[in-house]
């Protein structure tokens, strides 16, 4: 069975190398105290005639099973650290962007119309649904409307909450087509568990025969619209401390 | 001290002596463990079951009309308060409380607090937060649904979850129970500074006190943080502020700032107290010296110390700057060190000891046996890029139910188990609470292990319905696996429930001294008396874990006997504090 | 195998001493939560005072800050007296020092009025709530302050002064120095940076 669900980003990877990195450590670490401690209470239990061996401590033991620990977990945080920058760290140079805002219960995808800018009357609007094109890094602008949501894409290993007043990017590479499930993963309300989206990877053609289409399918507007239509107007403010 | 003739209201209700107030913890904590617990169930039950109608159902408030179904709305209730009661009003008030209030005298030789006015206070200002959460489920709209955590915007403003007076009710709660923690800080600290027995230094109080002495730092320290954090919640959601408002000039970010920053010492408030019971506990039933004292007192300071550096952690993918990320797992990575180090220690007490198998015995080993697995589970999220999936998952809540209820509430029983004799002059029954032991130990596992796999998959929390996304529906089944024994785990606390209060009326009357144990409270009789020592306090003369001393002929050497053991220097006899 | 039981025969620093002292650690950590909020939501945004608050008075602060500086140098002198065993010199002092605490609380008082004349309001921007709420909280701890140092007045009328009274005074000092070192902060964050 697979544990995980299927990886399908490029960073995929790297997120699952680290937890299996770390199950083997502790692991093994869990099997040592675990067999030391079941096989103590069993040979150390009370028997008549025996005596505890009085002894205070070891402080050459305090040092090994301080160091040894402690190596690991240098070593792991300098894993981490560099497999953070890769995925939050930065984002890389690319012409795909979406905007995702997170509402009291759903998410609004929006694409770039025409015009190339967001927040146009032009724009791609779709509801709880988001298409991507393999193979090519994404830049995800992430927006809340009201409260505090968190964008999770399980197979792709991307949370990241969406937090009011604030514009917050990430990216994703996907690696493989196929239909995926998108989550909010911070407490928003009663809808809470309802605020489920899908996730289409498609293949660099169908994504962009999809988006001409949907770009074209926008109705103009009957007036002349003065500002962004919907989006929240919210100033824009430092990143948060 | 003319005690017949204190009236009733004075000896038991507005009681100053420390062992009374300590009992009134114990029990008004236990009570709000119940509820907690009963509150968990239902969460279980949604889980488990989403669709089904909780049994008899039908007749209970909040489910009524629904026909007896939890819905989505009820369902964050029933987890928010679950984590609310359980934290506030159960495990913080019956660790420092009730084993702070009765043992610290106790243990170092004093007869009574520093302060027994602001001690009695101190439970009396802790008894209203106790009924004001209680009292926010019966408002209108019910009680806080936003999670312990309680994240603005959406505990900030009423219209994001229909929630109004309930809220506001649980941040004022939190406040009473706040600054009854804090006053009890006070008077812990200073009664540990200034009024330990002669002969009592620092380094030859149990590690019991110590880890007592240390939480009080924590929760003086980091406690009003958490108030001020409150405060300005009250007022965005009662005077229209922006604190954490997104306009207005208001940082949403800034509460889980200030929560964590309290939180997470919270967290340590909730272990040290179990650890250092443990310490004592294992010391004892294995009829030796805790191994490496010194390393145990100083990992106590450590990991409280470190403790207040890592709040960030919880806040890795918060939108927070990704440096400060970095900076906040170095320091966690770093806390997980001092806990490894207490962890081989007990190991090494375990050794080559003469185990003895109380009901106390067995649940402070298995305080070991389910903290090594809560204590490496963290190791996972600390690792920022690991986090990213589980972070919010199940993987989480797992880690969380090891080291609290594995580590801490085992802690717990083992406490209740050691101290009760000493509490209420009676033995409480032991092969009844050897079965609740081993039922517990295993329905405990078998309820929480799964979690981890459930968030390896990538299950959330705080979702009413699995069955509403494809990925989770074929972990489902654990889903159900889990909530059955959640529901038996629950049940099986009836034991230890009935057995704690038959005991009380009809347990065996105990002796002074029912472990032939080390440290002073052994000294006084079970129970102790008012001013707990007769003419004569204490005087020390030795470390609290002289057990099987070569040369003496018992296995365990008081730390107040005056007995000197020929070409033997007890411990500590040269360590000044 | 000696003994030396170091702890319970001498005499240490009493109870109330060592109290006040955790108990002010506590609130310290309080106010640093207010300032570390401060700093947040100071930094955080992109101007401050946002577009058409008044700025806040930094010479009438100034003097309301030298006061209180004033009231603890008085009640410096009253625990000099205390020690010295004066205790009609104790009593004028301490009635110095909530004099002077009262002073401060109408410096305060007019600067509220005055900003609030401005237009300076509670609620509407986090420039506002910060400066009222946390000068508030601050009044509020100041007034527990002067109404303990009144007290302590008003009691002491003998020519000696009583044991607990003794405690009660050094303790309040101890209070009411940190209600001053806790405004000089709050001065320093809220009107100098």
């Amino acid at each position: 069975m697979h544990w995980f669900p299927e990886g399908v980003s490029t960073y995929s990877g790297t997120v699952d190398g680290l937890f299996k990195l770390i199950l083997i450590v502790t692991g093994v670490a869990f099997v040592l105290t675990e067999v030391l401690l079941f096989v103590f209470a069993w040979i150390y239990r009370r028997r008549e005639g025996r005596r505890a061996t009085y002894t205070h401590g070891n402080n050459t033991l305090e040092l090994i099973w301080t160091i040894v620990p402690a190596v690991f977990l240098v070593f792991l945080a300098f894993a981490s650290a560099r497999g953070w920058k890769a995925i939050k760290g930065s984002v890389p140079m690319t012409d795909e962007v979406v905007t995702v805002t997170g509402a009291q219960f759903s998410w609004e995808f929006r694409y770039r119309g025409a015009d190339g800018a967001f927040d146009t009357p032009d724009d791609v609007v779709i509801n709880d649904e988001l298409r991507l094109p393999v193979g090519k890094p994404v830049k995800i602008r992430l927006r809340s409307k009201d409260v505090i949501h968190s964008l999770f894409l399980p197979n792709f290993r991307l949370k990241q909450d969406a937090v009011p007043g604030v514009t917050i990017e990430v990216w994703v590479e996907p690696t493989k087509t196929g239909t995926y499930e998108i989550a909010c993963a911070e407490l928003c309300g009663f809808g809470h568990t309802t605020m489920r989206g899908t996730l289409f990877v498609l293949s660099a053609e169908e994504y962009g025969a999809w988006l001409a289409e949907a770009q074209a399918a926008v109705a103009p507007p009957a007036e002349p619209t003065a500002g962004a239509p919907g989006a929240t107007e919210t100033p824009q403010q430092a990143p948060p401390a | 001290m003319s005690e017949h003739e204190t009236p009733f209201i004075r000896k038991y209700i507005f009681s100053e002596d420390h062992k009374v107030i300590g009992i009134q913890f114990l029990f008004v904590s236990l009570l709000f463990m119940i509820v907690g617990g009963l509150l968990a169930m239902l969460v279980r039950w949604k889980l488990g079951f989403p669709d089904q109608p909780v049994p008899l159902g039908t007749h209970l408030p909040f489910l009524a009309e629904n026909e007896g179904h939890i819905g989505d709305d009820v369902y964050n209730m029933a987890f928010s308060m679950h984590g609310s009661v359980m934290i506030f009003l159960a495990i913080i008030p019956i660790l420092a409380g009730a084993f702070g209030n009765f043992l610290i005298p106790l243990m170092i030789g004093a007869r009574d607090m520093a302060f027994p006015k602001l001690n009695m206070l101190s439970f009396w200002i802790g008894v209203p937060g106790g009924i004001l959460m209680a009292s926010s489920f019966f408002v209108e709209g019910g009680a806080a649904q936003t999670g312990w955590t309680s994240y603005p915007p959406l505990a900030a403003v009423e219209a994001y979850t229909g929630v109004g007076t309930g809220q506001n009710l649980w941040i004022i709660s939190v406040l009473f129970l706040g600054t009854a923690s804090i006053m009890g800080a006070v008077n812990y600290i200073t009664t540990i500074v200034n009024m330990r027995a002669p002969g009592m230094y620092f380094f030859r109080m149990p590690l019991t006190i110590w880890a007592l002495f240390i939480t009080a730092v924590l929760q003086l320290m980091a406690t009003p943080v958490l108030a001020s954090a409150l405060g300005m919640l009250l007022f965005d959601r009662t005077l229209g502020t922006h604190f954490f408002a997104p306009t207005g000039g208001g940082q949403v970010l800034l509460w889980q700032h200030l929560f964590w920053f309290y939180s997470h010492p919270a967290v340590y408030i909730m272990i040290l107290p179990s650890m250092g019971f443990v310490s004592d506990i294992l010391a004892t039933f294995a009829r030796k010296p805790i191994f490496g004292y010194k390393a145990m007192a100083f990992s106590i300071m450590g990991i409280a110390g470190l403790g207040f550096i890592v709040w960030g952690h919880h806040m890795f993918q918060s939108g927070m700057n990704p440096a400060l990320g970095t900076a906040f797992m170095a320091s966690t990575m770093v806390i997980a060190l001092p806990s490894a180090i207490k962890t081989f220690n007990w190991l090494g007490t375990l050794w080559r000891g003469q185990i003895h198998y109380t009901p106390a015995m067995m649940n402070a080993m298995a305080f070991v046996s389910t903290f090594v697995i809560g204590g490496l589970s963290g190791i996972f999220m600390a690792s920022t890029p690991v986090d990213i999936f589980i972070h919010d998952t199940y993987f989480i809540v797992a880690h969380i139910h090891y080291v609290l209820f594995g580590g801490t509430l085992f802690g717990i029983f083992a406490a209740i188990n050691y101290w009760f004799p000493k509490m209420f002059g009676r033995m409480l029954n032991q092969t009844v609470n050897t079965i609740h032991f081993v039922l517990t130990f295993i329905f405990f596992n078998l309820t929480f292990f799964p979690m981890h796999i459930l968030g390896m998959g990538g299950h959330m929390r705080r979702i009413s319905d699995p069955n509403l996304y494809e990925f989770l529906k074929p972990w489902q089944p654990w889903n159900e696996f889990i909530s059955i024994n959640a529901f038996l785990l629950g049940a099986t606390q009836l034991l230890f429930i009935a057995n704690f209060f038959w005991s009380l009326f009809k347990g065996k009357k105990a002796d002074r001294n029912p472990w032939r144990a080390n440290t002073l409270e052994w000294v006084a009789t079970s129970p102790a008396p008012h001013g707990n020592w007769g003419d004569q306090v204490p005087t020390v003369y030795r470390g609290p874990y002289e057990f099987s001393v070569p040369g003496v002929a018992e296995d365990y050497l008081p730390q107040s006997s005056p007995a000197t053991v020929p070409g033997h220097a007890p411990a500590g006899a040269a360590a000044r504090a | 195998m000696t003994i030396s039981p170091r702890t319970g025969s001498e005499p240490g620093p009493d109870n109330s001493r060592v109290g006040t002292m955790v108990f002010l650690m506590a609130g310290s950590m309080f106010f640093a939560g207010l300032i570390g909020a401060y700093v947040v939501l100071r930094y955080g945004g992109p101007v401050w005072p946002p577009p058409g608050m008044p700025p806040l008075p930094v010479g009438l602060a100034g003097g309301s800050t030298a006061v209180i500086a004033l009231s603890s140098l008085a009640l410096w002198r009253a625990i000099r007296a205390l020690r010295g065993l004066d205790a009609p010199g104790t009593r004028r002092w301490l009635g110095v020092a909530a004099g002077l605490g009262i002073l401060f609380l109408a410096l305060q008082a007019t600067q509220w009025s005055r900003l609030l004349a401005r237009g300076l309001e509670f609620a509407v921007t986090t420039y506002g709530t910060t400066f009222y709420a946390f000068t508030g909280v601050h009044a509020l701890h100041a007034v527990s302050g002067i109404l303990w140092l009144l007290v302590l007045v008003w009691r002491q009328r003998e020519l000696w002064v009583p044991e607990r009274r003794r405690r009660s005074i050094e303790a309040g000092a101890l209070y009411w120095h940190f209600v001053g070192a806790v405004w000089v902060f709050l001065y320093v964050a809220l009107y100098l940076l």
